[in-house]
């Protein structure tokens, strides 16, 4: 089964309703669950990558819940819909806030504009970056260890070592160990000295 | 395009500009009016059929009518390799190596440390192309003219027959590369991961000679290994027949 695109945290049926609808509208496409709360919501498999969040199921301090929303799911993109007063520094976290007096216009724009940002984000991207694993042994490779060594130093199987390397040659089209260096130094991940 | 006795070789640099330092590798300089590769071949006391076959296989990796290129005598081919060679290390080396230094001078200071830092790798790779170079110019081309030199005189000795036991071509062949690993990092830095020079000529023109030089180098490994190496394989074969 297809996992929801877009999941709404929200406790007020007419609510509900009403995102239903200009979702429905704005999106055609998409598709919706909705969860009586955020631990609910978090609780499944899978992190939402779309979140529409009634601020009055989010805890407080709310700035602490969206924190742990955010690192439980770095990924995702919140929507906060203003039910009760929010504290101001939420706009850090939340992509989008939705007021309490905004109008319906203003609505409809927004939820626009967190959609369109989403996925101008999400847009699949030639990924050259290499992840802190590959990092670490980029850095190591630099300063000059075999493949046993690196085994050793980061318990992994030298089998897998090789694969990294593989791995690493075809994302960055470095081949050699001296250009591995360069590229270490370049991007800060050895200084000159600890060669 | 097949280049044909009769082509006119303008038609051919218009096809390849990349052929001017193979031609030059002949003894032809630019100049030649509209005269055929017939016609300038006899003027410069080129082997024609030899010519045809470097210019052509350069053209189109995938031409190499082998048993023709195998008929030249051995001295042709490491002639032809032997003047690559000097290209490489009297020309293409220091030019490039003078746009690196050009543009490690003209660089911000910011950038500074990154270009130092690849003007090193390519040093690295100057060396080792050096390397391999000296070691074919030193041990590989004296040992294959020598026995074939034997060869053609009838003067066998059972020191020629020594050599070829220890000095086999296969041991060349089995462990040869053209450095290319270094030359495709070195063009992946440039173009991937350096900052970006406030004069982009000079990047570019690293980058194009760098292009350039690998093409090159990469048809002049294709002929020791795919011309060379055979020719002189068989001529190892026939010398040790002789002694038996
Ligand atoms: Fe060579
Ligand atoms: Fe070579």
């Amino acid at each position: 089964m297809k996992e929801p695109a877009v999941t709404i945290v929200v406790e007020d049926g007419f609510m509900q309703a009403a995102l239903r609808n200009i979702l429905k509208y704005l999106q055609p496409e998409v598709s919706l669950v909705f969860r009586g709360s955020l631990e609910e919501c978090l609780n499944g498999k899978t992190c939402p990558r779309f979140i529409i969040l009634d601020s009055k199921l989010l805890p407080q301090p709310h700035c602490y819940s969206l924190e742990k929303l955010k690192s439980r799911n770095p990924e995702g993109h919140i929507l906060i819909v203003e039910t009760s007063l929010l504290e101001q520094p939420v706009l850090v976290y939340a992509n989008e806030v939705i007021l309490r007096n905004d109008t319906e216009k203003t609505i409809n724009q927004k939820i626009k504009n967190f959609f369109d940002q989403a996925s101008k984000l999400a847009k699949p991207q030639y990924d050259d970056t290499i992840s802190e694993r590959e990092k670490e042994i980029v850095r190591l490779v630099a300063l000059g260890k075999t493949n046993k060594e690196i085994s050793g130093a980061l318990f992994i199987s030298p089998h897998t070592v090789v694969t990294h390397r593989k791995n690493i040659t075809s994302k960055l089209g470095i081949k050699t160990i001296a250009g591995l260096t360069v590229y270490a130094i370049l991007n800060g991940l050895i200084v000159k000295e600890e060669i | 395009m097949i280049i044909k006795p009769a082509t006119q070789l303008a038609d051919a640099i218009h096809e390849n500009i990349f052929l001017l330092p193979v031609l030059n590798r002949f003894d032809i300089q630019l100049g030649f009016g509209n005269k055929t590769v017939e016609q300038l071949c006899a003027e410069k006391g080129v082997n024609m059929q030899f010519f045809l076959e470097i210019v052509n296989s350069f053209l189109d990796k995938d031409y190499f009518p082998q048993s023709e290129l195998q008929s030249f005598p051995i001295r042709l081919i490491i002639d032809y390799i032997s003047r690559s060679h000097t290209f490489y290390l009297k020309y293409k080396l220091p030019q490039i190596e003078g746009l690196i230094v050009k543009l490690l001078e003209n660089a911000e200071p910011s950038n500074k440390k990154a270009y130092s830092l690849i003007r090193g790798f390519f040093e690295e790779y100057a060396r080792e192309l050096i390397v391999h170079i000296e070691k074919e110019e030193d041990f590989v081309h004296p040992y294959i003219l020598a026995i074939d030199d034997a060869y053609n005189k009838n003067l066998v000795t059972p020191e020629i027959i020594m050599r070829v036991k220890q000095e086999s071509i296969n041991k060349y062949a089995d462990g040869h590369d053209n450095v290319e690993d270094k030359l495709f990092d070195l063009k992946n830095l440039i173009i991937r991961y350096l900052p970006p020079a406030a004069d982009y000529t000079l990047s570019n023109a690293i980058l194009y000679d760098l292009f350039r030089l690998e093409r090159d180098l990469n048809d002049h490994a294709r002929i020791e290994e795919k011309v060379l190496v055979p020719k002189v394989r068989l001529l190892e074969k026939r010398i040790l027949a002789k002694k038996a």
